[in-house]
């Protein structure tokens, strides 16, 4: 166990509030540049590089460490600009740089720049072989998901002895961290680059879409997604016990009052513990203070469980501000099609001939036909959704692989997308046998399958989307580990991606059909609401009596699927559908375009499948002369009667900065238009 | 009834029983090690009675022995799980309510011995069975509304020829053929209507 005393982290948007938490006690402040970090709502906050170097000397003056954020998913283009910041670091010497991007380590490591690595909670780190795979990357901290409950973190301290930061108190996601895409894909704003519009905590209806028909709750049931702020004040000597060495207070938009008072009775606290650890109660004046001003109500999240309903503000009347408000997904229209709405960007150096077709399914039913629909490549296994009649088991996998290779298809092993606790031995059991079956490669899409996959010999490695890369550094990254292809991050506007395809050393797959996640989480939206419990207690499983959706104030439907670890997601309210559009994508080298047919009623996925086969070999053998025959749009539609269909992020999605004449669509534009509550 | 052809008198319809002639030439095409059949069926239950008579002639024409276990009640399920097969043998269950009711028994007992098991409807497979050959009830329905229609226009029943179910559903439990190492050619997989 780690013996060390923990350290209490707080973060500092200005240099006043730097000032005010080294003054209440904080070990350690973080803070960020004005650029390349994620907290870049407002213009006032953040430092400019004289204020760092300056805030590095006053800390470290007080005996405080400083730890600078560089936590974005970074373009090229930005990591091309980040260069003379991260040598101006390098001089300045703050104790730890905190990233998010694998890309940004390997740049620093590239610049000979030596400082500690801290990796972000962005990363989504939350198994073993993840922390491991960082380790190897030189990265000296571990900044946990925010699922992981204490028992779990003393488990992964214990297994790695690596350094874990552990969240402790304010504004919390109800998201998986860094697998967060609405925003994103909606506004063009991302979760993953500082600048969530938090759709999260809009208002909801529970929608039964197999019954039609809106789902009673109790009144006032509204906000079903908006999670309340973290407090772990009462839980001093449990965190003492848990194996995390440091404490961190979210919050650098905050004020220095307010986080003056939070650290104050944090700092009070660990030295009333540090000073009679067995007799330590929590102190009632301090619990008081910070529950008088706190912003939302309080939870312990995930520290000790899944925390169900009981983490959830339903009434959303203690939600400070609504940074946005549901809006219509554009949908995709005929004349879009007409007009050729994605432009052809012409061809990149690394032409792709033959890219293929490849189709994801949920069960082998599902495969059967997509491979007489005609896919080059099936994925197999992975989460599937219990509504929609998904299951892989072992024996289920085996005998794919066998049909696969009767059929000269190629069938690539998914793994979960979060791979957490109990989840993690399965996937290594998978794994292990899955090198006998000889399928033609295993797919990932956390750090800790991709190392879990590192150690099998002859397998080929597909990065899932949700890698989030989105720079060739990244790519190089990754290559070196192994991977041999990867996914295009559905958030990003398609000229960010055309350019990635065209640059990048490793082919590019794109989701091109399908439900688009916009957000996975560990809790449960219909045990909370229809039954009042939380995955880990006795459920009911009312999500196995309907097809449930969130119904937003604009009356669209964001389908909501539960997996087989109870896990749920929620995506956008149109499906994503290339199927007018994929010339241009051909031509920027995309190596290959995936059907997610995991919610498709298994008996359209052939004729689906063959629209795309029908369009990709018509442009493969005349890409000049290939147009696309409207027809099978409405065949596509004729097909789907129940979805309509959007351009997910790839139009709409985050670019470096807007185009210009572009609107402008900041955090501070919206905070004009959108009235606070 | 005097015969499928014509009932002979004012019924007719669809029946739900699958042909064993073509329940048992599936189960030797998903099992091709089957030599014996151990039924297990209903006692004293009419629809059973008319199954188990097709069920014997078709299993003596592909040269299957065979064997069974009258039930009477639940409590003659437990025989199985103690009882002991002869290599090659594939348990086998007939429209029999009381034991479709009980089937967990009998999947036990299959499981323990490694043994094959057909059951006649889905849930059953579902639950752990290897295979059914089931009837589509939303098929039959159709073609009972159909029959009506023509009777209330007129049509004798007496000249409607009795219906046997058409393409009948094959449902296969995957993991238990993992279990029993089964291999299952591709072009059987394609022939499932569903797979658990």
């Amino acid at each position: 166990m780690n013996k060390e005393k923990l350290e209490l982290l707080a973060p500092a948007g200005k240099w006043e509030v730097m000032e005010a938490v080294i003054d209440a006690g904080a070990d350690a402040v973080y803070l960020g540049s004005k650029k390349h970090n994620m907290r870049m709502f407002r213009r006032d906050l953040n430092f400019t590089p004289e204020e760092i170097n300056a805030a590095v000397k006053y800390a470290h003056g007080k005996g405080v460490k400083v730890y600078i954020t560089v936590n974005n998913l970074l373009f090229d283009e930005e990591m091309d600009e980040l260069e003379p910041y991260l040598l101006f670091l390098k001089k300045v010497r703050p104790d730890a740089l905190i990233v998010q991007d694998l890309g940004l380590i390997k740049n620093i490591r590239d610049l000979g720049i030596n400082l500690p690595l801290h990796a972000s909670v962005m990363m989504n780190i939350h198994n073993e072989p993840a922390i491991n795979l960082l380790k190897e990357l030189g990265v000296s901290r571990v900044i946990l998901s925010r699922e992981i409950s204490l028992e779990e973190a003393r488990n992964l301290y214990e297994a790695t002895g690596m350094e874990l930061e552990y969240f402790i108190h304010g504004d919390m996601c109800v998201c998986q961290s860094g697998q967060c895409y609405h925003s994103g894909m909606v506004f063009g704003e991302s979760s993953n680059r500082g600048r969530c519009k938090k759709p999260c905590r809009w208002n909801f209806d529970l929608w039964d879409r197999s019954k039609e028909r809106t789902l009673n709750l109790s009144s006032g049931k509204k906000h079903m997604l908006a999670v309340k702020d973290m407090c772990m004040l009462s839980f001093v000597p449990e965190m003492a016990y848990s194996g995390i060495c440091s404490l961190k207070i979210e919050g650098r938009m905050r004020t220095a009052e307010y986080l003056k008072r939070v650290v104050s009775a944090y700092r009070r606290a660990l030295d009333r513990y540090y000073q009679d650890p067995t007799g330590y109660t929590t102190s009632e004046s301090d619990w008081q203070e910070l529950y008088s001003q706190r912003i939302r109500d309080f939870s312990s999240m995930y520290a000790f469980n899944n925390p169900g309903p009981s983490s959830i503000g339903y009434g959303g009347e203690r939600e400070p501000r609504f940074f946005s408000h549901a809006i219509r997904e554009k949908e995709i229209k005929e004349e879009d099609i007409a007009g050729g709405i994605f432009e052809d960007l012409g061809e990149g150096s690394k032409k792709i001939n033959h890219p293929l077709l490849s189709v994801r399914v949920g069960n082998i039913k599902g495969m059967l036909e997509a491979i007489k629909g005609g896919a080059d490549r099936v994925y197999i296994g992975g989460e599937t959704f219990i509504s929609s009649g998904g299951k892989w088991s072992l024996a289920d996998l085996q005998y794919a692989l066998d049909y696969c290779r009767d059929k000269e298809v190629e069938g690539v092993i998914t793994t979960p997308r979060i791979t957490q606790g109990k989840e993690v031995p399965r996937v290594k059991e998978l794994l292990s046998r899955a090198v006998s079956w000889k399928p033609s490669g295993i797919m990932v899409g956390n750090l800790g399958t991709l190392q879990l996959a590192r150690q099998l010999k002859d397998l080929d490695i597909y990065g899932d989307a949700y890698l989030n890369v989105i720079n060739t550094f990244s790519v190089e990254q990754l290559k070196k580990l192994g991977v041999k292809e990867l996914t295009l991050q559905p958030e990003i506007y398609y000229k960010h991606s055309f350019l990635l395809t065209k640059k990048a050393s490793l082919p590019f797959e794109i989701i091109a059909h399908g439900p688009l996640t916009a957000m996975v989480m560990d809790h449960c939206v219909p045990a909370a609401l229809l039954h009042g419990s939380s995955w880990w207690e006795v459920c009911n499983y009312p999500c196995r009596e309907g097809k449930l959706s969130l119904m937003d104030e604009k009356g669209l439907e964001h389908p909501l699927e539960v997996d087989e670890n109870c896990r749920n997601h929620v995506f956008l309210g149109r499906e994503v559908a290339l199927l007018p559009f994929m010339k241009p994508f051909v031509k920027a080298g995309i190596g290959s375009f995936r059907l997610d047919l995991r919610t498709c009623p298994w008996e359209i996925i052939a004729s689906l499948t063959e629209l795309y086969r029908k369009n990709l070999d018509f442009i493969k053998k005349y890409p000049e002369e290939y147009w696309f025959d409207m027809e099978d749009w409405r065949k596509l539609k004729k097909l789907c009667p129940d979805v309509t269909f959007g351009f997910g992020g790839y139009l709409k999605g985050v670019k470096s900065k807007p185009d210009k004449g572009e609107k402008n669509n900041s955090i501070e534009y919206s905070f004009k238009l959108i009235k606070s509550k | 009834m005097a015969g499928w052809e014509s009932s002979e008198n004012n019924l007719t319809g669809v029946s739900g029983l699958v042909s064993p002639e073509l329940k048992l030439k599936k189960y030797k095409e998903v099992y091709p090690r089957l030599k014996r059949l151990f039924i297990i069926y209903e006692k004293d239950n009419p629809n059973t009675a008319i199954e188990m008579e097709y069920l014997l002639k078709a299993a003596s024409a592909k040269g299957l022995k065979t064997e069974s276990l009258k039930v009477a009640d639940v409590e003659d399920l437990l025989k199985l799980k103690d009882k002991k097969y002869s290599p090659g043998t594939g348990l086998f269950v007939p429209i029999s309510p009381l034991v479709e009711q009980n089937i967990s028994h009998v999947i036990s007992a299959a499981e323990r011995h490694k043994l094959p098991l057909m059951v006649p409807n889905e849930d059953a497979v579902k639950k752990g069975a290897l295979l059914g050959l089931v009837a589509s009830h939303y098929d039959l329905g159709v073609r009972a509304g159909r029959m009506a229609a023509e009777i209330l226009q007129g049509r004798d029943p007496a000249d409607i020829p009795i219906e046997v179910p058409k393409n009948p559903r094959l449902i296969l439990n995957l993991d238990t053929a993992g279990y029993l190492e089964l291999k299952i050619p591709g072009s059987l997989l394609e022939e499932t209507a569903a797979t658990y």
